[in-house]
Formats: structure tokens, C-alpha cells, sequence
């Protein structure tokens, strides 16, 4: 055993006992809070309104009301992107037949970051798409790498009918519904816009450690 | 970081007479406020969220010893492993620990006050480890070996021009607009990332029922930091723990507003132990350091406990006054403005910090815009108590008592004001202990005629004219 572990215990036992004392010494009762506001419901108007959302993010919604234009619309995409190369999560979007859509672009398999590290054009699914913020659920797991929506500069996230959410209080259940045998996932993100940052002279510059573009495209079927 | 709070005075009142960091902040805080009004306009149910997100800081600090081992157990269960650390120096032992046992040369850390609250960089630097800061704020201060002097904007202080001739200097790379300077440290810190052994991070939230740890970013460099290297260490002080993803949700719904008026940051992360089976990327170690630092002492005192709740936004710091006129580096620390002196006043001994809660107006403009609530006059005040009672001034005490008395009081100015009619003599005589403490910062008014004198000198002049 390292000295750090034997101070660690030791320092365990110290806090825990301080933070007891003090609750004992000063009991702490909180109020209970207001209910949660009502989330605004996912009507037929939900495309549109994630669309308000994310235009001032830079981000455009492209329609696909099925399969093939879900596909014109990633070709489209790694053309104005100018991409060669691109990675893509696996068994999530099998099913769409992006792979030859993409036909003249190398795809790159998921791996550690360094192999990914020069690839273009990376594609992702929602598993939930929160209209009040416009922000994108993806939950990582085997075939579903976190790379695909970080490393390449341009990312583009599909959005099936079904993972159209109100707001970020359903996150929870998300994580719930999508952890294997009662683990919660080791991995979720949300993604609001692309990646950003006002460090100088608070200038907004958008793509600066992530993707610098973020393409929507919405999956407008009923699965 | 150095601790100077001690300083605070001539800290402060050099930063006053600096023109340039007065434009600089004047700018920045007009800017985040009107960012922040923006979106609080817009925000509907706002005043319910806000009490939701106080609620939910509030029940955790009630439950903090109990959240603390549900942390442990079901981070442990998802693989996750938890180190506590009472202070500064085990915390580093800890992290400097884990990065000799993974061999790692270089580390990336994502933003975060906690890690230059202990001083963590020399550390690792000193055991062998090339440390980057990832985050572009960061990144420049670091760059230009200066602390940050913004919760969340690091770099506030430094201008473009500034950033030019740093990259210039420090890493040979030339660039001259904004956007140029912003891809060229894309391009350097992209190397570090991918050959990065160790990411280090903060976190913005851990979450008892699942063991999780929640982090809210916009570059993408915390996502970075957490997906490429193999090992991930997320360092966070013990207040930081709240019940469940639902409390995390109603924070989630008020942090990002607050901060820069964002519905949500562009990223936010939830890591629940390292890479599972069949995964590709996210560290395949992951660690979670707990640290205390002087904390959980003052969850026994019923008042100053609240400021555990804050959630770093940084919305108190663009109102004040203070902080609007001296910018972050006057208060010494790493932590400005009015919650920035209030921790730095709880965390630290109570002989370094004496002066700073004395650098506040008490106009409230802090607790009006806190999401929380959190009444940072309130505390500022008790402080102030705190700093008195360590230091009984006679003079002070007598002045207390005369002023009790209107007709003493009188009587007493009077008597002083006859053999010193401007009240600026006696101050200077020797053998009266305390006296001269006690005028320092009071002004006593100047002799004027009676105000019946001076109505009657007033209306025959009226007449005359």
C-alpha cells in the first residue's frame, strides 16, 4: 500500500465525520421545491421548432422522409464538406445504406483517437433530440464510438421521428432506458451546435477542439 | 497558485488606476451580462427553475455525507477508482501518484479551478510529465504563465495583439485574426490530445445514485481529454455531489443560461466509469479523486454553508461593482469576485483574507443575479464580523458606545473638536492604542456653520438678490 492510499483512507474517514458533526451541529432542512415546469409537448410542429433552434447555432435541419434522401443529404454534405475520408457508428446506422452513399469516400473503422485523428467526415445517431435546447443525446457503446462525433471537423447527427424530446428532464430516463443490464451507459453526450469558444477578446469561433460543423439531418418516419 | 490574497489592498489599488483592464472589463462584463439578459428574458418558468436548481444544490449539501459513500459505491461498481483527499498536498500525491503508475509523459487537462486550487501542474511538471492546458483561455494564461482571471473566461485580460505575440514567442506559430489564432491552437493541442497518456478534468456535477461525473464544456477539449487518452482523472471538491440525474437535469436547465446565456453548452458529458467491453475509445482507467481542502468544516455553520451550493456560473462576478474595477487578479486567488471572496475567505487561513470581504459595496447586485440565491451580502458581512471580533479596536468600541448615547456623543466630539477642530491632529498623538487604526478609514466631517446659520445666510441672500 502506497502512502497516498493509507492517507486516502485515513483522509475518508476525517471528511466523512466532519460533514457528519456539522449536519448534527446545524441540522439543514431543505424546503421542498416547486414542481418542474411543464415540458412543452412534441407535437407536429416539433421539426420545425428544433429547426428555430439550431439555426442560430449555425446548424441547418435537412428533411429526409426516407432512407434515400436521408442518404442524397450525407452525400451532399461530405461534398460541400469536401471530405475524403469518414467514420461512422456501426449497427445504429446500418440499416440506412450510407455506405454507398458514400461510396467515393475511405471509410475509416473505429479505433483508438490516433487513427481517427485526419478523418473528415463523422456520422452519429440521436438516441434523443431535446427541442428546447436543440441539443443531440448520443449514448456510447460498443459500434457507437465517442470519436465519430469529436475528431473529424465536420459532423453530422441523424435524428430518427422517435428520439424527438422536449427538454433536457427526459435525460434521465434516456440514460436509464439505454444502460445494459441496469449499468448506467459509461458514456453520454450532449451536443448543442458545434464546438465553440470566445477565449479571445470574446470573439465567437466556432469548430476550435471538436467539429467546427454540426449537420442535422432528421429522420422524418415513423420506425 | 500562490496564495496573495493578503495583498488585496495594494492588489486592488494598483488594478484601479490600470485604464486598460478597465476598458478590458467593462467590455467583458457588459458583454456576459447582456448575453445573460438575453436569454433570461426568454427563460419561461425561470424563477421554478431557478428554485429547482437551488433545490437541488441545497438537499445535496443536507445529504452530503451520505451522497459522498453512495458516490464511492456505485462509481467503484462501474469501475470507477474513488481516492479521497483532505488537502492541497494528498490530493496531489494522489494524481501525481496515478500518473507514475500509468507512465504518463504527456497530460491534458480541461479547465477547471480546482486543479490550480491545489497547485497541480508543478507538481506533475516536477514529477517528469509534459502538462497541457487544453482549454483556449487556459492554454493562453498558461502560455503566458499568468493565473486566470475569469471564472470562466481565463483569458479575459489578454488581447488579441497579446495572443499573436505569444504564439509568436512560446510556439513559433504566426497567425493574426481571431479565427487564425483559435485553428492554430486546434492544430497544436489536436498533437497533445492524441498523444496524450493522461487527461485530467474537473467536475461540474458527480452523481450519487449512478457514480457518475458530469462535465459542461464548449471547445470540445474536456471530451478530448476523456475520450483519447487511457487514463482519465476527474478531480472534484466533496461539495460538488448531487442525489440524482434529475437533480443534474434542473442544473443542467439554469448552469448553461447563467453562464453565457446558452440553453446548454455545447457539450455535456456523462462519464460512468472507464470504457466498457467491446469499446473503442474513452479511458480505459478512470479515477475519481474527492477532495475536501478545508470544506467540510464549514458545512457546520449554518449561514456561510450555503456558499457549497454555488455552481460557478460566474454571474456574480460580471455585476459587481468590485470586480468590474479591479478584474480577477486583485483578489489574489483563484477565485474573484463576491463568491470568489467568499471561498477564498472559508478556504483559506483566516490571517491571509482578512481584507477581502471588506471589498464589497453590500449593493446586492450579487444576490439578485445568483440563480441560487445565495446571499453573498449576508455572508460578506459575517465575515466582516469574523475579521472584527479577531481584532478588538478600543477606539472602535468607544466609538460604539458614544454612538449609543447621542448626547455623550456630542458632548465628547465636542470637547475633541475644541482643542482640535479638524479632527486630524489627534489621530497622530502616541499612547492612544488604536486610534490611528480606527481613523484610517473614517473621515470625520468638516466644521460647518449650524444649518439654521447657514438657511438664514441662504434666504438673505435670496432676498438681496
Amino acid at each position: 500500500m502506497t502512502a497516498s492510499v493509507a492517507a486516502s483512507k485515513n483522509a475518508r474517514a476525517a471528511m466523512l465525520a466532519t460533514l457528519r458533526k456539522g449536519l448534527a451541529d446545524a441540522p439543514f432542512v431543505v424546503p421542498a421545491p416547486p414542481a418542474r415546469p411543464a415540458s412543452v409537448p412534441i407535437g407536429t410542429d416539433a421539426w420545425e421548432r428544433l429547426a428555430a433552434v439550431l439555426e442560430p447555432l449555425g446548424e441547418r435541419l435537412r428533411m429526409a422522409g426516407n432512407r434515400a434522401e436521408a442518404c442524397e443529404h450525407v452525400a451532399d454534405i461530405a461534398r460541400e464538406r469536401q471530405a475524403r475520408t469518414y467514420t461512422r457508428w456501426d449497427t445504429a446506422l446500418d440499416g440506412l445504406g450510407l455506405d454507398e452513399a458514400l461510396s467515393s469516400l475511405v471509410r475509416v473503422a473505429p479505433g483508438p483517437c490516433k487513427d481517427l485523428g485526419q478523418v473528415d467526415l463523422g456520422l452519429a445517431l440521436a438516441h434523443g433530440a431535446l427541442v428546447e435546447s436543440g441539443s443531440m443525446v448520443l449514448v456510447a457503446a460498443p459500434g457507437r464510438h465517442r470519436a465519430a462525433s469529436l475528431l473529424p471537423p465536420a459532423s453530422v447527427i441523424l435524428v430518427p421521428k422517435s428520439a424527438l424530446l422536449p427538454d433536457v428532464s427526459h435525460m434521465p430516463a434516456l440514460l436509464a432506458r439505454y444502460g445494459e443490464d441496469g449499468r448506467t451507459p459509461s458514456c453520454l453526450n450532449l451536443v448543442t451546435g458545434p464546438s465553440s469558444t470566445a477565449d479571445i477578446e470574446l470573439v465567437l469561433v466556432r469548430g476550435v477542439h471538436g467539429p467546427g460543423t454540426l449537420d442535422v439531418i432528421a429522420l422524418d418516419w415513423d420506425d | 497558485m500562490e496564495v496573495n490574497t493578503r495583498n488585496f489592498r495594494p492588489l486592488s489599488a494598483c488594478a484601479c488606476r490600470d485604464a486598460n483592464l478597465r476598458a478590458v472589463l467593462d467590455h467583458a462584463t457588459r458583454h456576459f451580462q447582456n448575453i445573460r439578459k438575453l436569454s433570461m428574458d426568454v427563460f419561461s418558468g425561470r424563477e421554478d427553475h431557478f428554485a429547482r436548481a437551488r433545490a437541488a444544490r441545497f438537499t445535496a449539501l443536507s445529504r452530503l455525507p451520505d451522497l459522498l459513500e453512495q458516490l464511492e459505491e456505485n462509481a467503484t461498481a462501474a469501475g470507477t477508482v474513488v481516492h479521497w483527499a483532505a488537502d492541497a498536498a494528498e490530493a496531489r500525491a494522489i494524481i501525481t501518484d496515478i500518473a507514475k503508475a500509468a507512465n504518463a509523459r504527456v497530460i491534458v487537462k480541461g479547465k477547471s479551478m480546482i486543479t490550480e486550487e491545489i497547485g497541480l501542474n508543478p507538481a506533475l511538471e516536477a514529477a517528469g510529465a509534459e502538462v497541457w492546458e487544453t482549454d483556449l483561455g487556459e492554454f493562453i494564461v498558461q502560455l503566458a504563465g499568468e493565473p486566470p482571471s475569469h471564472i470562466i473566461a481565463p483569458a479575459l485580460h489578454k488581447s488579441r495583439q497579446d495572443v499573436v505575440k505569444l504564439f509568436a514567442e512560446k510556439l513559433n506559430l504566426h497567425g493574426e485574426s481571431i479565427p487564425e489564432l483559435t485553428m492554430l491552437a486546434r492544430q497544436a493541442l489536436r498533437e497533445k490530445f492524441l498523444a496524450a497518456d493522461m487527461g485530467i478534468t474537473g467536475a461540474n456535477m458527480a452523481v450519487a445514485a449512478t457514480g457518475s461525473v458530469v462535465l459542461v464544456e464548449n471547445e470540445g477539449n474536456i471530451r478530448m481529454s476523456t475520450t483519447c487518452p487511457r487514463v482519465h482523472v476527474a478531480l472534484m471538491s466533496l461539495e460538488k455531489v448531487v442525489a440524482d440525474m434529475d437533480a443534474v437535469a434542473d442544473i443542467l436547465r439554469v448552469l448553461p443560461r447563467s453562464t453565457t446565456g446558452q440553453k446548454m453548452s455545447s457539450y455535456v458529458s456523462v462519464l460512468t466509469g472507464p470504457r466498457r467491453q467491446g469499446e473503442t475509445d474513452g479511458a480505459q482507467e478512470m479515477h475519481l479523486v474527492i477532495l475536501d481542502n478545508g470544506r467540510s468544516k464549514i458545512l457546520a455553520d449554518p449561514l456561510l454553508r450555503q456558499a457549497l451550493a454555488c455552481i460557478r456560473c460566474g454571474a456574480c462576478l460580471n455585476v459587481c461593482p468590485v470586480y468590474q474595477t479591479i478584474g480577477g487578479h486583485a483578489y489574489g486567488w483563484i477565485y474573484p469576485g463576491p463568491i470568489g471572496t467568499l471561498l477564498s475567505s472559508l478556504l483559506l487561513p483566516h490571517a491571509e483574507t482578512r481584507d477581502l470581504p471588506f471589498g464589497c459595496t453590500l449593493c446586492g447586485a450579487c444576490k439578485r443575479t445568483c440563480p441560487l440565491s445565495i446571499d453573498h451580502p449576508k455572508l460578506m458581512m459575517a465575515l466582516r464580523e469574523r475579521v472584527a471580533a479577531k481584532r478588538q479596536n478600543r477606539m472602535g468600541a468607544a466609538h460604539s458606545l458614544l454612538a449609543r448615547h447621542p448626547r455623550a456623543y456630542r458632548m465628547a466630539v465636542g470637547a475633541a473638536r475644541a482643542v482640535d477642530p479638524q479632527l486630524d491632529l489627534l489621530p497622530r498623538l502616541p499612547g492612544l492604542p488604536g486610534l490611528s487604526e480606527f481613523v484610517d478609514s473614517r473621515h470625520p466631517p468638516e466644521l460647518k456653520k449650524p444649518f439654521t446659520a447657514r438657511r438664514a445666510k441662504a434666504k438673505a441672500k435670496k432676498e438681496r438678490s
